[in-house]
């Protein structure tokens, strides 16, 4: 993972620089993300960054998701496997088969109306994604300073955040200065 | 003239330095006993130092000088988010507690940013309840110049923390200290709080060397073990510290409306609490706070 900081102080780019490694092992998101860029300017206070999702990420299976148990006429049980993906889960079979077809048994245990069939072509892949389009998000409002809580979406995976208003300009204006600056500043592996 | 100390180490006699101290004119300010252990606090005379270490060696214990004893610092943070708490905020806190001091962790509602950041007067009364604040800023140079100057309406001593270096500053500052997201643990960071210790003793040696001009009639920790003695009250109090001392004075956590009369009807010697001090109601929980007055200004 590349990171990449620029900010008007020395010291505060290598902070932020060990801030964003930080923030990376803790969400563990190191497959995740390829690179990271920051650009701050102190007058007019803006705060730039960019995340370069790495292309590859892990795929996920629906055995890793749910297990199936049991299967009776129209009414298949299933467990979760994994905790972690039990909210977005839920939502995706709510989605699916209706509310009142879901019935959640125990924390980890489902009956849903529907055939085994129609479990297995759930599109899980939409969990994973899910899962790390909010990790990111996590990862990015960590690394914005708490000050800074007008936040624009420049792209993809790429804000502007300040405490003023942000005009057009700013962005046009940051967005010159990261390409400009493509490998200044504090740059590491 | 009395010094600070912590006494540590096994409950097996540890009464012999209780009546040590108290034979020499001296006040235990904590006591705590934990399973095999034993660490008590205590003010004694500094010229007996050397007896009372004598006493802790032969029952196995050891005496180490608390400078901070007695006092309340406040560490305030901008705000209570993970992008300012809690790592090196309790850092400094753990640290100043090892030196003796009482901390309150202060996050502030709208401390954040550089332009908008802003101090109310509820937070700057209940940050003037402590005897120094040690206020940690960030990582840019330019937002600490600006911050400080919202932070200086604060009418007690201020040590400001942050990270880049600032050029002969007009407030004690330490440098190195900003956004961190890790806990201190190497050598070369506890330095960093131990710097932040330094620049808060020697704000508290000042204020110390200003009460002993006119200093007052009985020092606080005299008024505590009265106030525990005579008011039944104080050992029903949850809080960990029911009365907490201050350079000059403390803050007894106790409701303001009830307990109010009664503490300052506690005697001390031939004078009342009342009559050698000023009451005040706490801005944080409604609580009691007492000034000492200084000799010259109480009543004969």
């Amino acid at each position: 993972m590349k990171v990449q900081v620029n900010t008007p102080e020395e010291d505060a780019s290598s902070a932020f620089d060990a801030l964003i490694k930080d923030a990376v092992r803790d969400l563990h998101l190191a497959r995740l993300i390829d690179e990271v860029r920051v650009r701050v300017e102190l007058d007019p206070f803006l705060f730039y960054i960019s995340v370069k999702q790495n292309p590859s990420p892990p795929s996920i299976r629906i055995s890793d998701v749910l297990e199936i148990t049991e299967e009776r006429e129209d009414v298949v049980k299933i467990v979760i496997v994994d905790e972690i993906y039990a909210p977005n889960l839920l939502s995706l079979l709510w989605d699916r088969f209706g509310d009142e077809n879901v019935h959640q048994i125990r924390r980890n245990i489902l009956e849903v109306e529907a055939t085994r069939s129609e479990i297995l072509d759930l599109p899980i892949h939409q969990l994973k994604d899910k899962e790390v389009d909010s990790m990111i998000h996590d990862f990015v409002h960590r690394v914005i300073p708490a000050g800074l809580r007008i936040v624009r979406k420049v792209g993809e995976l790429s804000y502007v955040a300040s405490e003023n208003t942000i005009t057009d300009q700013d962005i046009i204006l940051m967005k010159e200065l990261v390409s400009s600056a493509s490998d200044a500043g504090n740059t590491s592996e | 003239m009395y010094g600070n100390y912590i006494f540590e180490g096994g409950t097996y006699k540890y009464r012999k330095i209780i009546e040590l101290v108290e034979d020499l004119g001296g006040y235990i300010i904590s006591k705590r006993l934990l399973a095999q252990e034993a660490t008590i606090t205590f003010a004694a005379p500094t010229e007996d130092k050397e007896l009372i270490n004598r006493r802790a060696k032969d029952i196995q214990g050891s005496i180490k000088e608390l400078p901070l004893l007695g006092t309340e610092i406040a560490v305030v943070s901008p705000t209570l988010t993970r992008q300012h708490l809690p790592h090196h905020l309790c850092d400094i806190a753990e640290h100043l507690r090892r030196e003796g001091a009482q901390t309150n962790m202060i996050g502030l509602a709208r401390g954040v940013g550089r332009r908008i950041a802003q101090l109310n007067e509820r937070e700057k009364k209940v940050i003037e309840e402590h005897d120094v604040a040690v206020i940690c800023l960030g990582n840019f140079k330019k937002c600490i110049e600006e911050k400080v100057q919202i932070y200086k309406e604060i009418n007690i001593p201020l040590v400001f923390t942050g990270l880049p270096p600032i050029e002969n500053p007009d407030f004690t500052y330490i440098e190195k200290l900003g956004r961190s997201p890790l806990k201190f643990k190497r050598s070369s960071e506890i330095k960093l709080l131990k710097n932040v210790a330094l620049g808060v003793e020697a704000n508290i040696k000042k204020l110390r060397e200003e009460l002993s001009v006119n200093p007052p009639i009985a020092p606080p920790f005299v008024l505590k073990s009265e106030i525990l003695s005579q008011v039944e009250d104080v050992k029903f109090v949850l809080a960990p510290d029911p009365i907490t001392l201050r350079t000059n004075g403390m803050r007894v956590k106790m409701p303001w409306q009830l307990y109010a009369d009664e503490i300052s009807n506690v005697n001390i010697g031939n004078y009342k609490i009342g009559d050698i001090s000023t009451l005040r109601r706490s801005a944080n929980k409604n609580r009691i706070l007492i000034d000492l007055l200084p000799e010259s200004l109480v009543e004969v």
